[in-house]
């Protein structure tokens, strides 16, 4: 990135083709690690039609103070067409992007603007959240081209969201409880909780043995297991230590219900890998809501 | 030398072998009694589980059909109750749950109450006791004749759980004594002011119950023990002042420290160590003076734990390492020493 930086400071910043690869490895990244990625796209409108000469040097100085302006982490290429430019917001939702743009058109605006060239220009921005790994980086530069030649006010900012449908993940969520009155309400909770952009699948287990035998946990989805830390056979302390050994366990979400209150007992569950500790009795609805923050988090 | 007959002798046998077969016909039909009764257990509460969770969970969609009309569906009705009661806290459904208790089960503990056998008189009693019966105390009281301290002990659980007023009157009168963690999980259902109450006029307890007292005082981690705790630190037991720092130390709040500064030249070493534990609730600045005197202390818990808690401290590694430079105690620097390795190796 360091050298990406120095090459856009003498104005020599990647092309639209260059960039492609780069978005096509981002946006991969988005299912897996579930962090969005924002492409701004920006383009100058001089007033009128002015020479050749003084337009490159407007597009050089608008280039160099948009380098000034990205930070480490985001990419900024130069589109097809004069006075055009994308920047690849890595980790950043449409949110962090229009406070961006709006940043950059109060500097521009402002009487301190750092632009030392006698021509007036007005910018219009488009911001497009990616959220989901099917979109194409042709179809953002498409769409740019398309939207751009709608906006009709200088400084007008416009959110495309055609690219922020999330893709519906499959989520596995284990219930590990030898009591089957209580396992089953717990399995009612769960499936009675509405979460966007999660398709949740419950099991319940009557033993940690029951549980590790089957094949159920060895897949790559998303895991929550909730479970009680003394069952039949395999004790949940067994089961957190087997899964917290395996190769994948980031996968594996974890609540631990126990009926120890000792913050002895819950240092130790939380050393050994317990996200959430549920002290038993416990209230669904609080249960509910530490479960609809893990899923928020992921 | 004793003769017997050859067919004695298979009288004999045949006449165990015939026992035998009687025992083994019996155990066979009590088996098969106890499955048959769990299975139609099993069988009611597989139909009848979605009805209560709709009762328990969604709006009140009572149904008759609840209502248990045989001693295993009361069973099975009891089992269901005691998962939801054991598992989940909600107002709602414990209200719920003491309402139909009332309704349909007082009537059928109170003949339990009654019966000669002793396993169903005390099923009834912690029943009565999990679904809040109070009407049933009074025929809990009649029904302990015998004083059985299992008995005595579950009427008292009850009188803790439903008759607050009562168990304090009781527990200052009662003769015998039980154990510790009986008088625990009896203090345990009490509220702070409750305990405060008992507290205050501790000596009339049960020694085991004294210290019981002082520990279920502790780990409630109320504030508004403190006070009553750090005149406890005055007793002339000394089992009762190392409850009291264990437990100023579980609640983690030092409120004046002179309170505790006589306890660092104590001849009893326990009171030492807790006085080292309590430290790391209290600045460095006004401690470290008197860690560094526990650090060179004759006995080896008090000195770990004086080390750990300057470790404890940002400040601590810096002290120890002028301590180390300062003091020719040698077990001390080796102590000393051995936390700083520790908190090398961690970094």
């Amino acid at each position: 990135m360091d050298t990406l930086i120095k090459t856009t400071q003498k104005v020599d910043i990647l092309k639209e083709n260059d960039i492609s690869p780069f978005f096509d490895v981002l946006k991969a990244n988005i299912i897996r690690s579930h962090m969005e990625l924002t492409v701004i796209f920006l383009k100058a409108t001089v007033s009128n039609s002015q020479k050749n000469s003084m337009i490159e040097d407007l597009e050089e100085q608008i280039a160099h103070f948009l380098v000034s302006e990205v930070r480490n982490t985001d990419m900024l290429f130069r589109l097809e067409g004069c006075l055009r430019w994308g920047i690849l917001l890595t980790q950043n939702g449409e949110e962090e992007g229009n406070a961006f743009l709006n940043r950059i058109f109060q500097l521009v605006k402002s009487k301190d603007s750092p632009f030392k060239i006698d021509l007036a220009f007005t910018l219009q921005g488009i911001i497009a959240e990616v959220k989901n790994d099917q979109v194409m980086f042709e179809d953002l530069i498409g769409k740019q081209f398309d939207v751009f030649s709608q906006l009709t006010e200088p400084w007008e900012i416009e959110k495309v969201t055609s690219f922020k449908t999330q893709p519906i993940e499959r989520v596995k969520v284990s219930i590990l409880e030898e009591n089957v009155i209580f396992g089953e309400v717990l399995e009612l909770t769960v499936q009675k909780m509405v979460v966007d952009h999660f398709q949740l699948e419950t099991k319940v287990f009557s033993d940690g043995h029951e549980f590790l035998q089957s094949d159920w946990y060895l897949s790559g989805h998303t895991h929550i297991v909730i479970m009680n830390d003394i069952l039949p056979r395999k004790n949940g302390l067994n089961v957190l230590h087997t899964l917290r050994q395996m190769a994948n366990q980031k996968k594996f979400i974890i609540y631990m219900m126990t009926n120890r209150k000792s913050q002895g007992d819950m240092i130790y569950a939380y050393e050994s890998g317990v996200d959430e500790y549920l002290i038993k009795p416990f209230d669904l609805n609080l249960f509910q809501a530490q479960l609809k923050r893990t899923f928020a988090r992921l | 030398m004793i003769e017997f007959s050859i067919q004695l002798l298979l009288y004999i046998i045949a006449i165990l072998l015939l026992f035998c077969g009687v025992v083994m016909i019996y155990l066979i039909y009590q088996r098969r009694y106890e499955e048959r009764k769990k299975h139609v257990m099993e069988k009611y509460i597989q139909n009848t589980k979605i009805l209560w969770q709709e009762y328990f969970l969604e709006d009140d969609r009572f149904t008759v059909t609840l209502i248990p009309k045989n001693k295993i569906q009361i069973l099975a009705v009891e089992h269901i109750f005691l998962s939801y009661l054991r598992n989940i806290s909600n107002p709602i459904i414990q209200q719920k749950i003491y309402t139909f208790a009332q309704m349909y089960l007082k009537e059928y503990y109170q003949n339990e109450l009654k019966s000669r056998n002793w396993s169903k008189k005390m099923n009834a009693m912690y029943r009565i006791a999990d679904f809040r019966i109070k009407e049933l105390i009074s025929t809990c009281e009649v029904s302990i004749k015998r004083k059985h301290s299992i008995e005595v002990f579950q009427l008292f659980k009850i009188y803790s759980i439903l008759e607050k007023e009562k168990f304090i009157q009781e527990i200052w009168l009662y003769n015998d004594s039980f154990s510790q963690s009986e008088y625990k999980k009896l203090f345990s259902y009490l509220e702070v002011e409750m305990l405060q109450r008992l507290m205050e006029k501790m000596e009339r307890l049960q020694q085991a119950a004294q210290y019981a007292l002082i520990d279920t005082v502790a780990a409630k981690g109320s504030m508004d023990v403190i006070e009553g705790l750090e005149d406890l630190l005055a007793s002339e037991d000394t089992e009762i002042r190392i409850r009291t720092l264990r437990g100023l130390e579980r609640i983690g709040i030092i409120r004046d420290l002179e309170t505790y500064i006589p306890f660092v030249n104590s001849s009893i070493w326990e009171e030492r160590l807790m006085v080292a534990k309590l430290f790391r609730y209290a600045p460095l600045t006004y401690t470290a003076e008197h860690l560094e005197k526990l650090l060179q202390d004759s006995n080896w818990w008090v000195r770990s734990q004086a080390a750990s808690t300057l470790i404890e401290d940002p400040r601590g590694y810096q002290r120890l390492k002028e301590f180390i430079a300062t003091t020719n105690d040698q077990y001390a620097i080796d102590m000393a020493n051995e936390v700083l390795g520790k908190r090398m190796r961690a970094v």
